[in-house]
């Protein structure tokens, strides 16, 4: 059975078609990547799967439940979590309130008005932070972080509603590549750990080759492959997609 | 109304609109560029009016008055290039509202400095010479001067399209509106630029004031009223949109003149008095504007500026240092009936500045934690005052009934216009519930029948035991420090950390699943339940109830009183409100001048605890720990 499943998505921004019919799955516990060149669509298809923005058309189904027209906090609830390209916390909290915070929204206690925030939770706050190994962190505040930091402590936050699929953009950018293969090495493990399925986009072909289950290749807005680590770095089209033909400037020197 | 008078009034509302666009424009590009939002542009205005009265009546005839115009509009552009110089130039990395905070205490010393000159005379300035006759319009007589105005307005719009479209200041300051930093990055001197800019703004509004002379007296209430209508014309054509703020001068201009002609209209047995519209016409049309265009008629969705202003510290509990000393200030508090005895006052003032704290406190909690910096929190302290003066005044209602209604009446206003204010943030947010406050201080005004008008309430004097001071100022002591806790409490409990969340972060708040828009909005009605309760307080204090205390200056105030005490610590609006309080009182007691000395101590404060008294002093010690730590 799979997890989540894309129906012919399509996004445009004026005449461009960011997204131009795109269907995929995601299989119960994948780890799949969805690589591709600058403006391939990535964003735009990831920000449609999280509510972000709405498709033109096309259908998104998780678990049996149609997500279009959901909001991004609807989406969450039905147990999507999702990290973002730059790094976004609650600069105004330490670490562990930070987690504190999603385990509080996960257990529909956002309205309450009298318990201390902080004495909430924080057991398991802590459980989650020291999953990603920042629990020595857990009292500092989030913004004092270094960025790779606070990746992980995203990460934490993503996991606070036992997600059962995770998104993740870019999650590795801006990282030193010892920091990255740590990140996604992280990641590989809990989803194995806890069978959530994780859609993840990344610029690091390394990163991809060595831990994705299995990768789909989106090239202006079209999906134009989809497979192993093998058959992608195979793959002609994928090819000529990331290097080119090498004939652009041959043309144009023919013109002269 | 017949058609004719119809279009007279039209043409009557365009040459009023040349006036406001002056001001406007000049807010318009300051703003764009600068991104303060200059408060002290209607004191310029005012300069503008008196510096233009003294050249037209002392040099005289044509060249005291033509040549007068331009000496004005060009003095007024020194006084703003040396304001920017010498003050803001100091605070532009200051938190925005910071910045607001030094242009109000602007507002303050010109005034003073301008009655210090001039007198507290109103003075009306020679009519134009050249134009001082009248044309026959539609059969009425229209001054030739009010058309020589109609052509003004819209000969300095194009004039400054040509400016900005052709020149090379021009250039710099529309790419300098779009992006501030990408300017700064390629090298251009920002410092003369904003020099400049802050210059061509004050030209303007010494250009529009002047042109006023000949119409209407050189008043000292002119700075409020002229930013207050020169805000609303900006936030309703879009900011940094100069064809915008014509249009919406235009626009606003027209429906007061429509009001005005339009009088008394009978809708099948049910009267309207358009006339008494004029006063909240503009803020209804902003109101509405702001619902359906968030960012003005002709303004573009801002730009996310990136922050400049120190991140916040998390929020730590009490520490057991600051608990005994809220322990023991509670206890002089208690204590103070005795100190009294020698001196009555004390008390009075001690009601006063309990009621302010309360205020202060029910503010910030928006302000800060919420981060929705709202400028009509007057609106929720008149709907507390004025609900229960108005059941002690038509129902005989107990002093208890009517002091549980006050929260009940400013919990219900603030639903309601919380609920269209959470939708927008910044600059427009601040000028949208500006409107809601003026909306409520109009109705106030004008539905005489219900409040008195201007002569307010009468006769709100609390019921036994409390009829005495003495009992009176217990009764706010509790309520005061119940109203403070409670918020404080609300803060560390997990609807306080969901205002933060969504404050510091949207994006992420979404994605972990809050509804930012309903937590800000309950967060809004909690804070003007709050200030309903200090409403209610207020009137029984005073007795009384009126609408000038319920206007833009009491917003002003709490404003001024959170960000003196410093926004991002929560005993500051506490401390703030206390200093306020107590310094205005000790000022207005001691001096005629008490307006300039006052806003010389704000630009003090302004310019040494750029994070307010609180969060200057924990800073202090902050640094002082590392520099023990280090040396040990």
């Amino acid at each position: 059975m799979s997890d989540l499943a894309i129906r012919s998505l399509s996004k445009s921004f004026g005449g461009v078609r960011a997204v131009n019919e795109v269907s995929f799955d995601i299989k119960r516990g994948e780890f799949l990547a969805l690589i591709g060149p600058n403006g391939a669509g990535k964003s735009t298809c990831f920000n449609m799967i999280n509510g972000q923005l709405p498709p033109d058309s096309g259908e998104i189904w998780f678990e049996g439940a149609k997500l279009n027209g959901k909001k991004p906090r609807d989406i969450w609830r039905l147990g999507i979590g999702r990290t973002f390209q730059v790094a976004a916390t609650f600069n105004s909290m330490t670490v562990v309130e930070n987690v504190q915070m999603a385990l509080i929204s996960h257990a529909n206690q956002v309205y309450r008005l009298w318990k201390p925030a902080s004495s909430l939770h924080r057991t398991r706050a802590l459980e989650l932070l020291a999953q990603v190994g920042m629990q020595d962190a857990a009292d500092r505040p989030s913004r004092e972080l270094a960025y790779g930091d606070v990746k992980r402590v995203e990460l934490a936050i993503a996991l606070a509603n036992d997600p059962r699929l995770l998104l993740m953009d870019e999650p590795t950018a801006g990282m030193a590549p010892k920091e990255r293969n740590d990140l996604i090495a992280l990641v590989k493990r809990l989803v194995i750990e806890k069978g959530i399925s994780v859609l993840f986009t990344e610029h690091s072909m390394d990163v991809v080759f060595a831990f994705a289950d299995r990768i789909i290749v989106l090239a202006r807005g079209r999906l134009i492959a989809d497979g192993d680590a093998k058959s992608i770095r195979d793959n002609p089209q994928v090819r000529e997609v990331y290097f080119g033909t090498g004939k652009t400037f041959q043309k144009s020197e023919a013109h002269r | 109304m017949s058609f004719n008078a119809f279009l007279f009034q039209a043409l009557n509302g365009l040459s009023a609109a040349s006036g406001l666009f002056f001001v406007a424009a000049g807010l318009s590009l300051i703003f764009g560029v600068t991104r303060i939002v200059n408060i002290a542009h209607g004191s310029l205005y005012m300069i503008g009016t008196y510096i233009a009265y003294s050249v037209a009546t002392k040099v005289g005839g044509a060249v005291g008055f033509w040549g007068g115009i331009v000496l004005t509009a060009l003095l007024v552009a020194l006084i703003g290039a040396a304001i920017e110089i010498l003050l803001l130039r100091r605070i532009y990395r200051a938190p925005e509202l910071f910045q607001l905070l030094a242009t109000f205490a602007l507002v303050l010393v010109i005034n003073d400095a301008t009655l210090w000159i001039w007198g507290p005379e109103d003075l009306l300035g020679p009519r134009a010479p050249g134009l001082t006759g009248s044309i026959e319009v539609l059969g009425r007589r229209l001054p030739t001067y009010d058309i020589f105005l109609i052509f003004v307005g819209p000969f300095v719009l194009w004039m400054l399209h040509l400016a900005l479209a052709k020149t090379r200041f021009g250039r710099l300051m529309r790419a300098a509106t779009q992006d501030r930093e990408m300017v700064g990055a390629l090298g251009v001197n920002q410092a003369m630029l904003f020099t400049g800019v802050f210059a061509l703004g004050a030209l303007l509004a010494g250009l529009g004031g002047a042109l006023q002379i000949a119409r209407e007296p050189a008043t000292l209430a002119t700075d409020l009223i002229v930013i207050g209508d020169a805000f609303v014309v900006v936030v309703v054509g879009g900011m940094g949109s100069i064809s915008g703020a014509y249009l919406a001068a235009v626009i606003i201009a027209e429906v007061k003149a429509l009001c005005i002609g339009l009088g008394v209209v009978n809708f099948g047995g049910f009267t309207v008095n358009f006339s008494k519209l004029t006063l909240v016409a503009e803020f209804l049309v902003m109101a509405a504007v702001l619902i359906a265009r968030p960012y003005g008629l002709l303004g573009r969705e801002q730009v996310a500026v990136r922050s400049v202003a120190e991140p916040e510290e998390p929020l730590r509990p009490a520490t057991p240092a600051t608990k005994i000393a809220g322990l023991i200030l509670l206890v002089v508090l208690v204590c103070l009936p005795l100190i009294a005895k020698s001196s009555p006052y004390t008390l009075v003032l001690g009601i006063d500045v309990l009621i302010a704290v309360l205020f202060a406190t029910s503010l910030h909690f928006i302000m800060g934690p919420g981060g929705m910096h709202s400028f009509g929190h007057a609106a929720y302290f008149g709907l507390g005052a004025y609900g229960a003066a108005l059941l002690v005044k038509w129902f005989a209602a107990p002093m208890g009934l009517a002091l549980a209604a006050a929260p009940v009446l400013a919990l219900v206003g603030a639903l309601l216009f919380g609920w269209f204010a959470v939708r927008l943030s910044g600059v427009y947010l601040a000028m949208l519930t500006l409107a809601f406050a003026q909306i409520v201080w109009a109705a106030v005004f004008q539905w005489e029948t219900l409040t008195g008008g201007s002569n307010g309430v009468l006769g709100i004097w609390p019921s036994a035991p409390f009829d005495t001071r003495g009992p009176f100022y217990f009764l706010t002591l509790a309520l005061a420090a119940l109203g403070v806790l409670l918020l404080r409490k609300f803060l560390f409990a997990p609807f306080g950390y969901a205002m933060r969340a969504g404050r510091d972060s949207p994006l992420r708040a979404e994605a972990i699943g809050l509804d930012v828009k309903r937590v800000h909005w309950l967060a809004f009605a909690i804070a003007g339940a709050v200030c309903g309760i200090a409403g209610g307080l207020f009137a029984f204090a005073k007795g009384s109830i009126s609408p000038e205390t319920i206007g833009v200056s009491r917003s002003i105030d709490g404003l001024v009183m959170v960000l003196l005490g410093g926004i991002q610590t929560l005993t500051g609006p506490i401390v703030g409100a206390s200093v306020y309080a107590v310094l205005q009182d000790f000022m207005m007691r001691s001096t005629e001048y008490w307006r300039a000395l006052l806003g010389g101590i704000i630009l003090l404060l302004v310019l040494a605890f750029p994070s307010g008294i609180v969060g200057g002093f924990v800073k202090l010690i902050s640094r002082r720990n590392t520099t023990s730590k280090a040396a040990s």
